[in-house]
């Protein structure tokens, strides 16, 4: 999707730099701001299809710039974070971000995940009746599953887990959001019942958890269901 | 209530006790029936048998409410002797005419014993008063003594001090029965008392704990013979029997005993001597407290250790991922994309991701030697060579050295010439850069740097300073500390924040202190070293 408008928000003006001349030369329009109060103003003017955000801010936290931006937007936002940044990584992904990076990442893997953010930003929302990916198939009317045209049987909490991670197919969704949308708020830290639904999940499914195709784990933070696209 | 009180009680006491001995008693009371006879031998006619009696009756009641009822008893025996031999008639002979004088002489003996035993058990009743007073006195000491003390062994301490002055004992300590045995907390009274259990004292003081009682070590008992005798069941501890010798008293908390208090003998004349139940119930429950409370403390104080070990090492890991991280973030970027093949890049852009891969090399090289530097310096391997350095020429070499950095500020060099001052030079010039490379990150940018030498007596000061916002006064005790940076600076300058317990680590080395000021529109550090001898000198 080139042409699109991505906004980089990070202190480090050498990295934004090279950032930005990459991107540049892959297409897309590219502009730049050095803190959360300017990449804040720079959303409303620039109107950017999609946030690189740093998370170590000079004036305030990712999380904070999420949440803000979260109020009135659901422009898609990839958080960049170095190790050690586990808990703020998470709670920028509570706080509707939708991807993360862990820096060093290369220009690579930073496209693969701005095509698949770009990609969910623009199907926009709305009730599918189905989910496909590759071979599997949801139909979310008749809440039946199958692979390659067979039937697997889900009970309906295994078939809610993998609904809700199937409708937000790209972004990594953490724990506690997987908790609370199939279990309801009280259930927020109950992480081994939603690995074990996972695990139930993925033998149904067939799938690997060191290969995936449909399930991925992204560790200490949560699940990702994987498009086709993300998988090629 | 003054703290003399009591030890005045004491000596008082002290002082009683020894002057009661029943046998002065007895030779004072043959003297005073001796004497009292010899006066009234003279005036016998004029004073008449009823007030004879009734001065040796006085002197009987005298000498009981002084020295107790067996005294008193004998001084009533041998008045009623006296009077009988001496004044009743017939004279010089024990045996008696009138029937009267025989009733006389059987009620003056009655009278005697009973106002003797009433007045003696009197006295034992003060005595017993004045003892408990002053036995609450010692304990209102002891627990004004405790009671300033938060820190556990000097509470232990001051009561150690306290168990010496009561018991008039040579030396008291506290020693915890922990799993590496008995081990000293806090001691008073000689400096011997300090000293570590040996063999012998470990088995009295293992017994002690067994038994739940007071045991002791004879008198032969520091070294030599293992003249070890155990001493009584609870019921019968009497610290009398430790006079030069080695008492343990177990120290118990609920079902679990702590340690021992160790009293060293000889123990001094006290008015608790003969008495220490009580009061030495009382200490060994108040030292059973504060051995707890140490070591609580103790465990405290390990927990913390290990939690703040474990925070540093948790801080040391974030900071150093940022700092290495960051860096190599341009650098993969800048390479990847070169990497990437489906990108015509113009020659502008190759430029670009090059220049950037090098400034980003060379920051991750700044962070690595800096961390590397300071590893140095904490593991000791720099060996410092301190010789008189020109300081107007060190500083000049620090400003041509951090030219890049400082930009468009402009550096002022303020130093006479000739000014020695004894450092290692390397390691000198390496904290000033630092602390001018640190001088250009904080301050406002356009700002003037100063850099100052000047000599003060036997010292010479190197002063870096800036037209910075200045650091908060909360923060100034700790911008030496590893990544430490200032709160409102956190966020907006990057850097290993490493900087300043390197430039601290280096002028600690080269034989110097490093100190910092601060106002809000300048920040100085001041940089203090011996003076050199100049005459024969050049840097």
């Amino acid at each position: 999707m080139s042409g699109a408008r991505v906004l980089i928000v990070d202190d480090e003006p050498q990295l934004r730099r090279a950032l930005k001349r990459s991107l540049e030369g892959h297409g897309y329009t590219v502009d730049e701001a050095e803190d959360g109060a300017a990449g804040l103003a720079a959303v409303r003017r620039f109107k950017p299809d999609l946030l690189l955000l740093d998370l170590v801010l000079p004036d305030m936290s990712g999380v904070d710039v999420c949440r803000e931006l979260r109020r009135d937007s659901d422009t898609p936002i990839i958080v960049l974070s170095v190790l050690g940044d586990e808990a703020t990584k998470v709670a920028a992904l509570d706080e509707g971000a939708d991807d993360y990076l862990t820096k060093p990442f290369g220009a690579g893997e930073l496209l693969a995940r701005l095509r698949a953010a770009l990609r969910r930003g623009s199907a926009g929302g709305g009730p599918q009746p189905a989910i496909v990916s590759g071979d599997l198939e949801i139909d979310v009317e008749r809440r039946s599953v199958s692979i390659a045209g067979r039937a697997v049987h889900l009970t309906p909490t295994e078939y809610r887990v993998l609904t809700y991670l199937a409708m937000h197919a790209g972004k990594v969704l953490t724990h506690p959001m997987i908790l609370r949308a199939v279990w309801g708020g009280a259930y927020m830290d109950d992480r081994h019942v939603l690995r074990t639904y996972i695990n139930q999940l993925r033998a149904k499914l067939g799938d690997d958890q060191a290969a995936p195709r449909f399930i991925e784990t992204e560790p200490g933070v949560g699940y990702r269901f994987l498009t086709q696209d993300a998988e090629s | 209530m003054p703290e003399r009180r009591y030890h005045e009680i004491v000596q008082q006491l002290r002082a009683r006790s020894a002057s009661r001995s029943p046998l002065t008693g007895v030779v004072a009371t043959v003297l005073g029936t001796a004497a009292l006879t010899a006066a009234l031998a003279s005036v016998h006619e004029r004073v008449g048998l009823l007030n004879e009696g009734l001065l040796f009756l006085l002197l009987t009641l005298l000498v009981s409410a002084t020295w107790g009822r067996e005294v008193g008893l004998f001084a009533a025996v041998l008045a009623n002797l006296a009077l009988n031999f001496f004044f009743v008639p017939p004279l010089y002979r024990f045996t008696v005419e009138a029937p009267a004088n025989v009733v006389a002489l059987g009620v003056f003996l009655v009278v005697s014993v009973v106002g003797s035993s009433l007045l003696s058990s009197a006295r034992r009743a003060a005595d017993e008063a004045r003892r408990r007073e002053a036995e609450t006195q010692v304990l209102l000491g002891l627990s004004r003594a405790l009671i300033g003390q938060t820190e556990p062994t000097a509470a232990l301490a001051a009561l150690c001090s306290e168990v010496v002055d009561a018991f008039a004992a040579a030396g008291a300590s506290v020693l915890s029965a922990g799993a590496g045995g008995f081990q000293v907390l806090a001691s008073a009274g000689r400096a011997s008392a300090s000293r570590a259990a040996d063999a012998q004292e470990r088995v009295m003081a293992e017994r002690a704990v067994s038994l739940g009682a007071i045991t002791r070590l004879g008198h032969t008992s520091l070294s030599g013979a293992h003249r070890v005798r155990v001493v009584l069941p609870a019921g019968q501890r009497r610290v009398k029997e430790m006079e030069d010798g080695i008492a343990f008293v177990p120290l118990r908390i609920a079902d679990r005993t702590v340690g021992v208090l160790r009293l060293d003998g000889p123990i001094g004349v006290s008015a608790f001597r003969e008495h220490p139940d009580q009061l030495l119930t009382a200490f060994a429950g108040e030292a059973a407290l504060g051995v707890q409370r140490a070591e609580l403390s103790q465990a405290a104080s390990h927990a913390d250790a290990l939690k703040q070990a474990g925070e540093m090492k948790t801080a040391l890991m974030t900071s150093i991922s940022h700092d290495l991280k960051t860096p190599l973030a341009g650098i993969k970027t800048a390479v990847s994309s070169l990497l990437d093949t489906t990108v015509r890049w113009s020659p502008d852009d190759v430029n670009a991701f090059l220049s950037t891969i090098d400034s980003q090399a060379d920051r991750l090289n700044r962070v690595i030697s800096d961390i590397l530097d300071l590893n140095r310096i904490e593991s000791g391997v720099i060996a410092p060579v301190v010789r008189p350095v020109d300081a107007r020429r060190l500083l000049e070499e620090a400003d041509e050295r951090t030219a890049l950095v400082t930009g468009d500020r402009r550096v002022i060099i303020d130093s006479p010439p000739e000014l020695y001052i004894e450092a290692d030079r390397s390691l000198l010039l390496q904290a000033l850069v630092n602390l001018i490379e640190n001088a250009a990150k904080y301050s406002t940018p356009g700002g003037s740097i100063q850099l100052g030498a000047r000599a003060a007596g036997t010292m010479a000061a190197l002063t870096v300073e800036d037209e910075g916002p200045g650091i908060p006064p909360a923060d100034l005790p700790h911008v030496f500390e590893r990544f430490y940076r200032a709160a409102e600076q956190s966020r907006r300058v990057k850097g290993s924040g490493l900087g300043l317990a390197i430039v601290k680590g280096f002028v600690t080395l080269s034989g110097g202190t490093v100190r910092v000021e601060s106002s809000p529109s300048a920040t100085r550090f001041v940089i203090e070293l011996p003076l050199a001898v100049r005459a024969t000198v050049s840097a």
